[in-house]
């Protein structure tokens, strides 16, 4: 299987007061249908990855493929319309819009590619509808709980049908069960032949991955799961 | 008069940058969450470019609605005040004025309006810009 997503020699350093590598020459190759567990200790560079791979930041030094197309990071409209088409992208919490309906949440993220609104309602309905949520589409995040409000994060990033799914510690702030719950409806986007990588601390759940990979000292160390 | 509107204006002006500052520094994280489904920085800016319009607007209508009603009912008013506070206000022995005077200048409120609703959108302009140059990063590690 070829592969989806290329990492070569990525490095990212971030000037604060003290010059800090927190990726150092890391290259690697993802395969589309395959989920990615990514662990490390905090710090060890986790969410920076997760957000070069989503073309948020730009590495110091290196390069990034996707389907052979190298990324050009000057280019941020376009990387900005890469973005919603081809990533989806759930954090650990808070990252519904609070002002806005769990309905709402949905249907932004598909008019972010030029959707008209009818179309755009009807998706976000549809997917309310299969993750079990349509009773809820009129409410706030406040009045959801923490493992609906992950399940209507899981539903924006997929709205639009993406290739790459990345998640950043989804599971971090729920109870076992939700967190599984969360777990299983992140892992069965698989199905949909896309890839997925998802940054935990919880090993139960790594091992569940198609591959489990390591960040230790800016560098990735891959296991089969 | 002139004057007194390009203060006002320039008041006015003034807080609708502050208000629309105010409001991208609040809603940092909701413009990171956006940045970060995708959304391009033109549709950000024109989301705080229109908030800053709609207020300006809007407030330009509701400032001429309430001044056309007031100089209308300025002299209902005089008389209001005077007879609940139980004070002369405005004393026809010293201002030599039996009524309040007041004039509505169709042209003056006419210039002012679109002095106002252009400086308004001028002014948006800049928030507007500030909330698109926001790094996403940073918003979502350190709200």
């Amino acid at each position: 299987m070829n592969s989806f997503l290329e990492l070569k020699n990525i490095s990212k350093n971030f000037n604060t007061e003290k010059k800090i590598r927190v990726l150092n020459k890391l290259s690697y190759n993802f395969k589309i249908g395959k989920v990615y567990s990514l662990m490390g200790p905090s710090g060890s560079g986790k969410s920076t990855l997760l957000n070069l791979i989503s073309l948020i930041d730009r590495p110091t030094n290196g390069s990034i493929k996707f389907d052979n197309i190298q990324v050009n990071f000057n280019d941020k409209n376009k990387n900005d319309i890469f973005r919603a088409k081809k990533i989806g992208i759930v954090y650990q919490q808070n990252n519904l819009l609070p002002d806005f309906t769990a309905l709402e949440n949905l249907y932004l993220a598909s008019l972010s590619i030029n959707d008209n609104k009818k179309i755009a309602m009807l998706k976000a309905e549809k997917l309310l509808k299969k993750i079990g949520l349509i009773s809820r589409s009129d409410h706030f995040p406040s009045q959801l709980s923490g493992g609906e409000s992950q399940r209507v994060a899981i539903a924006r990033a997929i709205i639009n049908d993406p290739d790459i799914i990345l998640a950043d510690e989804p599971t971090g702030s729920l109870d076992m069960k939700t967190a599984k719950d969360i777990f299983a409806l992140l892992n069965n986007q698989k199905k949909r032949n896309r890839l997925i990588i998802f940054a935990t601390h919880n090993r139960f759940f790594a091992k569940k991955a198609d591959y489990l990979l390591e960040l230790t000292n800016g560098s990735i160390k891959s296991t089969n799961a | 008069m002139i004057k007194d509107s390009i203060i006002n204006i320039i008041v006015a002006a003034f807080n609708i940058i502050s208000g629309l500052t105010i409001l991208v520094k609040n809603k940092t994280k909701d413009i990171a969450i956006l940045k970060s489904i995708g959304v391009l920085n033109k549709s950000i800016v024109k989301i705080f470019f229109l908030i800053g319009v709609i207020i300006g607007t809007s407030a330009t209508a509701f400032g001429i609605m309430l001044g056309v009603i007031f100089s209308i009912y300025i002299e209902n008013l005089r008389e209001f005040l005077s007879s609940t506070f139980n004070i002369s206000l405005f004393p026809e022995e010293i201002y030599f004025l039996s009524k309040m005077p007041s004039e509505i200048n169709l042209t003056s409120i006419f210039l002012i309006s679109i002095c106002s609703i252009i400086i308004t959108i001028i002014v948006s302009i800049f928030p507007a810009f500030k909330a698109a140059k926001l790094d996403p990063i940073q918003a979502l590690k350190y709200e």
